[in-house]
């Protein structure tokens, strides 16, 4: 079983859902991909499919419109997985958190296993948070 | 066309117009001659819709249109009184404006006459109906 | 017999969630129907519930990749319904900043577009030099993304002399990196094979819908807002403006490529030719009723405010309409007759912004323990 548990913790594949925000956290991640910060020397991708995927996460502040596709792909990802918040709007909804569009935070909906503070977190912020989130799976 | 020039083209067509500086003026007008307006400007070359903008101002519905007559912006009012929210629609001499005519007619109400495709635009599909966000005499429901 | 793809909202062609119904026969796309409003946060009435300072913060948030353009709009607009003039020194830093904008969007297109035309390796250096763009901006504004400089009446840091050599030695460096990529775009056979032909939008259907920004310049239609009403220091400065002929993703390719190289030569004037003096003036935020509308050109194309105040601290109404609103209307003409593999290539090089768009707006009042919260937040995001 602990041979199990250490495999599980290297490479973990990433997948990530936009629900509404304002980009900056999408641009970071993707950034996170780049030669400068370059997530791949540790194993860790972008996968297309919920079905591939290790680690869910997760920006912006969570709409109306884009909840239940939330759910769904977070039902459809097989265990163990683990979510990661990026960012403020889905700690509290940053500035957007009377806005009526807005459903709150993204801890009423999925357990979240990270969260990365910051508008938007840097590139290594973003990193650090999924290394913590690995810990817990 | 300057502001000048375009308060020239329509003085017979607007009841008021205000010009804020070279490049920039406010003309209000009503819907009855909305389209002999968008026509005089049409056969001066201009063809740019921007955007349309709604505003509730308490007793009526504003519409203002943004024009840009290259390099002048004109923003043509037409206001709606509340028991009367229509308006008959432009894209036969703008087809830009077919996405901002959907737009206002989900936050305002006003209804646009002859629009092909007056589905929802923005607002999530289990908003209810009747409900528009915009104006002010809206009754916020109770969560 | 036609069928519906769906694509999105999560899919791994998009950065952001929307939906596309693309109607197809075998390969090649009949109609296609958008869904816009996964983005939708309700905006607009929020603008016009909190003071004219908050409102900058919340300004800029529409959008993350075209954030200063939107902080910037909103201030002039504000200043010109108090009837202020910012000092020229805040409109030169202001100029270097949405120069700067321009030139990391662009970049960030051409890394995205490559990624999604197979070419990885191109993704990859375009992100590399990326990176300089970004330390330039922190360096400036103090943030990466979001730069939180502007503020009603000018700028808050201001340009240091040592900073100057550090910037200069940045361009240099980018522009040699954008000729490499200029002759990419011209002489490589597999980007041309996957771009050209493709999207083709003709000058009479790019003037008839109203596009705006690169798409609109790539077929031909010479319109740029920076040279035809001009706003903030730009009529002093000079530059060309691009257009192409072809109307296809390659067009639009080397529209934005282009309008790099315009955008250092920019910078370098700025940096040259910015006068000494302060770099903000005080307002008073009580601004008597006026109305007012401002247009700026952003990465994407035309960005239009309309703002109109009441005597109070909070403005009345703001109306936000932002480019990739605009291009819409032109999407069916591109997309028919195309075919499924293209659909991710045609749909990026108009360059969406989705978080720019579905903004409008909506009221809901929270409980008090929230708003508290909040609150706290936002003055720590301000500092």
């Amino acid at each position: 079983m602990e041979l199990k548990r250490y495999f599980r913790k290297k490479s973990p594949w990433l997948l990530h859902f936009n629900t509404g925000g304002c980009n900056g956290c999408d641009i970071e991640i993707l950034a996170a991909l780049t030669p400068r910060y370059d997530l791949e020397r540790f194993g860790i991708k972008l996968v297309g499919s919920p079905r591939h995927a290790d680690i869910l996460v997760v920006t912006g502040p969570v709409t109306k419109q884009t909840k239940d596709r939330l759910l769904r792909v977070y039902q459809q990802m097989p265990e163990p997985k683990a979510v990661v918040a990026v960012g403020s709007c889905p700690a509290s909804g940053c500035a957007f958190h009377d806005c009526y569009n807005v459903l709150g935070p993204l801890e009423k909906h999925m357990p979240v296993s990270a969260h990365v503070l910051g508008c938007p977190p840097r590139p290594e912020a973003i990193i650090y948070g999924v290394i913590k989130a690995l810990e817990k799976l | 066309m300057n502001s000048n020039e375009v308060a020239e083209l329509l003085k017979a067509k607007v009841d008021e117009t205000k010009i804020v500086n070279e490049r920039c003026l406010f003309a209000t007008s009503d819907k009855k001659r909305l389209k002999d307006i968008l026509e005089a400007l049409k056969s001066h070359g201009v063809t740019r819709i921007s955007t349309i903008t709604g505003v509730d101002n308490g007793t009526s519905v504003e519409l203002i249109y943004h024009f840009d007559c290259k390099p002048t912006l004109l923003n043509l009012k037409i206001f709606l009184a509340k028991d009367d929210l229509s308006v008959p629609t432009i894209i036969d001499l703008f087809p830009g404006a077919i996405l901002y005519e959907r737009d206002i007619m989900e936050s305002f109400g006003v209804k646009v006459e002859g629009h092909p495709d007056p589905r929802r635009l923005f607002l999530p599909d289990d908003w209810p109906e009747g409900d528009y966000p915009l104006r002010k005499d809206r009754k916020v429901p109770t969560a | 017999m036609t069928l519906i793809v769906p694509i999105g909202p999560q899919h791994p062609a998009l950065k952001e969630p929307e939906n596309f119904m693309f109607e197809v026969k075998g390969e090649e796309i009949v109609d296609v129907n958008i869904r816009l409003g996964y983005a939708h946060r309700g905006i607009e009435e929020t603008l016009a519930r909190r003071n004219y300072k908050y409102n900058i913060y919340l300004a800029e948030r529409i959008c993350g990749i075209c954030n200063v353009v939107h902080s910037t709009t909103y201030c002039q607009a504000v200043e010109q319904l108090a009837g202020i003039e910012p000092p020229e020194r805040a409109k030169y830093i202001r100029a270097l900043i949405m120069e700067f904008e321009r030139i990391h969007s662009h970049l960030l297109w051409l890394g995205v577009a490559a990624h999604e035309i197979g070419f990885d390796t191109l993704f990859m250096l375009a992100m590399r030099d990326r990176e300089y763009i970004m330390d330039l901006r922190e360096l400036i504004s103090g943030g990466r993304v979001h730069s939180g400089t502007n503020t009603i009446g000018g700028v808050r840091r201001d340009v240091r002399r040592e900073q100057v050599p550090v910037v200069l030695r940045g361009l240099d460096k980018l522009e040699e990196s954008n000729k490499y990529y200029l002759k990419l775009f011209q002489n490589d056979r597999s980007i041309i094979a996957r771009c050209a032909n493709l999207g083709v939008l003709n000058k009479e259907d790019a003037i008839k819908y109203s596009t705006v920004g690169p798409i609109a310049r790539a077929s031909g239609v010479k319109w740029d807002l920076r040279v035809d009403d001009p706003y903030g220091a730009y009529p002093k400065l000079s530059f060309d403006v691009i257009t192409e002929d072809g109307g296809d993703v390659l067009a639009r390719g080397m529209v934005r490529l282009r309008e790099i190289i315009e955008s250092i030569k920019i910078c370098r004037q700025v940096l040259k030719e910015m006068p000494n003096g302060p770099v903000r003036v005080p307002v008073d935020i009580e601004i008597p009723p006026n109305e007012t509308v401002e247009r700026t050109e952003a990465p994407r194309g035309e960005l239009i405010y309309y703002l109109r105040s009441n005597g109070s601290d909070v403005p009345e109404r703001v109306r936000v309409r932002t480019p990739t609103y605009g291009s819409f209307a032109a999407l069916k003409s591109m997309f028919t007759g195309g075919t499924v593999a293209e659909i991710p290539i045609v749909l990026w090089s108009i360059d969406p912004c989705f978080a720019c768009n579905d903004r409008v707006t909506l009221v809901d009042p929270k409980t008090g323990m929230v708003s508290k919260l909040t609150l706290d937040e936002i003055r720590r995001l301000r500092r």
